[in-house]
């Protein structure tokens, strides 16, 4: 059935070939390294891939591919700023087993959420929380060790669960 | 009514602080029926008990985890308004520190003098009067000659000094810490941070120490060397003045029975990295050697293999040295 609307594939076809050299020369200069250019140039457009919406409500191709790749630059430097602290921590315990490279793997795209999720909390609600669930210490003891009281730590511990949930909806492919 | 997600998000954590402190039957049973009420409510529920999950499950390992998600975060608000001052601070310190180390390095006596070598550099020169100098790495002289007397100041460093013979201008080579006065000779000057060391190769000469010139002074001759400072002259020792002689025609530097940490002091001015040493821990060390000057690697390595040292290279430009445990 022919058709005055192009198709999505035609869309994303389009765009591929508009935008695909630009792009890459752009990113190529930022990171210095035609190889991890190439790489988040692919991962650009799969990103859009994923969504028919954002394929046909692009008004702006060059802004959003831009915002798009430099969002996943940013995401990268964090997981790899994660794995680099995460790992020297490990050898830092002196764990006889060292982890499997799965096993890191898991951990840092655990990590990474995580961290995507906690950003923007205030200092306070985001200590108790970790200590709470990450160091399993109970609500008497962190208000201890934040020197307030206990009601005040079950009120920072509810305001860090809200912005978590807020977080996680708001961005689904993180929660994915 | 129904409530909105925010609200329902509330309720939800408030449930699971409540129940991770206390969690009796009764409490439990309310927290059922409250999930049960509202297919949202068992889902913010699962949710937000998902991401607990995850945090619980780094409790092995939460030093690790801590520092990961320290990293992962970028610094909160008040951390970027102290941002502009340390970034100034910075730029300004990276702005004054080359021209700090380089006035570490190269003070400006010797960024101003007549001739100079920069490290690993040998230079060799003949004077207006004949005269040969030879300049070892990292060194400086200024050549001050008139009618009545030749004189060269060294800055820092040493050289080797050939002097052509001139019955009207006596040479003199002068120091902080003194003056030599040569006698149609051959010597060697090294200038150090607390006193001047003098070797004679050929004939004699005269050192006075302090900068004025007395008549008496002490002589030194081939075979000798001393050192002097400001206040004195030190007690005369003898010198292999032949290889002293092919130590400076082949870069080479001879110690006899020297504390380790001067032949260190010697090699790091040959060096253009920096070797890092504790001299209170290595000056029981002694050293008699002759070592390559314009390859330190194999001089520290020599040293290595003769001394019980342990030789850490990090970058070629920084080695650490100390004695082994």
């Amino acid at each position: 059935m022919p058709s005055s609307e192009p198709s999505a594939a035609q869309r994303l076809s389009h765009l591929y070939t508009d935008n695909h050299a630009w792009l890459f020369a752009w990113l190529r200069k930022k990171l210095g390294c035609p190889h991890e250019a190439a790489d988040l140039v692919q991962d650009t457009f799969t990103r859009i891939l994923s969504s028919r919406d954002i394929l046909f409500s692009i008004k702006e191709p060059r802004a959003y591919l831009t915002t798009t790749a430099k969002h996943l630059l940013i995401n990268q430097a964090r997981r790899r700023a994660i794995e680099e602290a995460y790992l020297a921590g490990l050898i830092a315990l002196g764990e006889d087993h060292a982890p499997s490279p799965e096993q890191v793997l898991v951990a840092v795209e655990a990590l990474a959420q995580i961290s995507a999720v906690l950003e923007g909390l205030a200092d306070k609600p985001r200590t108790a929380f970790l200590l709470r669930y990450l160091d399993g210490l109970s609500h008497a003891e962190i208000a201890a060790a934040l020197g307030v009281s206990t009601k005040m730590i079950q009120k920072y511990l509810v305001q860090a669960l809200v912005h978590c949930h807020a977080a996680l909806g708001q961005d689904q492919t993180i929660a994915s | 009514m129904s409530a909105s997600s925010t609200d329902i998000a509330e309720q939800a954590a408030e449930w699971l602080i409540q129940l991770s402190d206390e969690s009796s039957a009764d409490t439990q049973a309310a927290f059922a029926r409250w999930q049960q009420a509202d297919p949202r409510h068992a889902q913010a529920v699962e949710q937000m008990q998902g991401l607990i999950g995850q945090l619980e499950g780094f409790q092995h390992a939460s030093t690790p985890a801590h520092a990961a998600l320290k990293a992962g975060m970028t610094p909160s608000k008040r951390r970027h308004k102290a941002k502009p001052i340390a970034g100034a601070l910075f730029t300004l310190l990276a702005l004054c520190l080359p021209v700090w180390i380089a006035l570490q390095h190269y003070p400006l006596d010797y960024l101003m003098a007549d001739i100079s070598t920069s490290t690993a550099e040998w230079k060799s020169q003949t004077l207006a009067d004949n005269t040969h100098i030879t300049l070892n790495s990292n060194s400086a002289v200024d050549v001050e000659f008139d009618q009545h007397q030749r004189v060269l100041r060294l800055v820092q460093g040493e050289i080797l000094v050939d002097v052509a013979k001139d019955a009207a201008r006596p040479f003199v080579v002068k120091t902080e810490h003194g003056s030599i006065t040569a006698l149609g000779t051959r010597f060697v000057v090294s200038h150090h941070d607390h006193a001047t060391a003098l070797a004679m190769l050929e004939s004699k000469v005269m050192v006075n120490s302090g900068l004025a010139d007395h008549a008496a002074g002490t002589l030194v001759t081939q075979g000798q060397s001393v050192v002097f400072q400001q206040d004195g002259v030190g007690s005369i020792s003898t010198i292999d003045a032949d290889s002293l002689n092919d130590a400076w025609k082949l870069h080479q530097l001879v110690v006899q029975d020297q504390p380790l940490s001067d032949v260190l002091a010697i090699l790091s001015r040959h060096r253009r990295g920096h070797i890092q040493f504790n001299p209170d821990e290595l000056h029981a060390y002694r050293v008699t050697a002759v070592l390559p000057l314009d390859n330190t690697d194999h001089a520290l390595q020599l040293l290595a293999d003769s001394l019980p040292l342990s030789v850490r290279s990090y970058t070629p430009w920084f080695v650490l040295v100390d004695p082994h445990p």
